[in-house]
């Protein structure tokens, strides 16, 4: 599923929006029992011309000791 | 009242608020909000609802536990629990005097969000303004009923609801995060709770 996608069906746990210099929101989503974090800068989210300008999938790093 | 019945009242009042329900559907929701150590007999949970009209409607539901290890959760517990808790982070850099953003979250239809609490930080964006005052506000904002919260001060601060605040399904929450500094500021504001 897509970041948006889990945005919108509310599939995630933790939810940061980061303002980007351009205007555009820097949208991070993670679930505890997913071993990935997805991330994607949208421009105009929630509206008819929403755009997804990036998105990528980061895999969460272990702790030091696992 | 015990405190025990309190508790499952509460998690009763928040699955049937305003709506119906089949006994056996209901029985199955019970034992899912209530995680049991030993066992809840079947026969021990009793329901008295109307029977004028279908649907059934609860009036009142009666609940013996007589495990001796059963975890009784108030609902918020219970949805970390479940997984069903959802935090929200706004983060604005370099915002001057009355300059502000948000952070937007449509409820999918169907559910309903209950927010718990909210905090924010505020700092200097430059070493200029690192000891002066950094004042910000934040807001909770429902695009349909309006402001659900507030919370201001210098550098910082945190407030638990006493009563949850609710966004229904098909609103759009949204964290905003206002300077109130004479300087440029970063302000990150907080938001949590759980949606079922």
């Amino acid at each position: 599923m897509k970041g948006i996608e889990k945005l919108k069906s509310g599939d995630f746990h933790v939810m940061t929006q980061k303002e980007m210099p351009d205007g555009s929101i820097l949208v991070t989503l993670s679930k505890r029992e997913e071993n990935e974090t997805h991330e994607f800068v949208v421009k105009n989210l929630y509206k008819k011309n929403e755009k997804i300008l990036s998105e990528k999938t980061l895999k969460k790093e272990k702790g030091f000791d696992s | 009242m015990d405190k025990l019945d309190l508790l499952v009242g509460i998690t009763l009042a928040n699955y049937f608020r305003g709506g119906t329900f089949t006994p056996e559907g209901t029985q199955d929701k019970i034992r899912n909000a209530i995680a049991f150590g030993n066992k809840i007999l079947q026969e021990d949970v009793a329901f008295r609802v109307t029977k004028d009209e279908e649907p059934l409607e609860l009036t009142e539901a009666y609940m013996r536990i007589i495990a001796q290890s059963v975890g009784v959760y108030l609902q918020p517990e219970w949805a970390a629990k479940e997984g069903l808790d959802k935090t929200f982070f706004v983060s604005l850099g370099n915002k001057t005097f009355h300059q502000y953003g948000h952070a937007d979250y449509a409820v999918p239809t169907g559910k309903t969000l209950y927010l718990t609490a909210m905090s924010f930080q505020s700092s200097a964006s430059n070493a200029a303004g690192a000891d002066k005052n950094q004042m910000a506000v934040i807001y909770l904002f429902d695009t349909v009923s309006g402001n659900l919260g507030i919370l201001g001060g210098n550098g910082g601060g945190a407030v638990v609801f006493e009563k949850p605040v609710v966004v229904g399904g098909g609103h759009t929450l949204q964290l905003y995060g206002l300077s109130q500094s004479n300087h440029a500021i970063d302000m990150t504001g907080c938001a949590w709770g759980y949606e079922v």
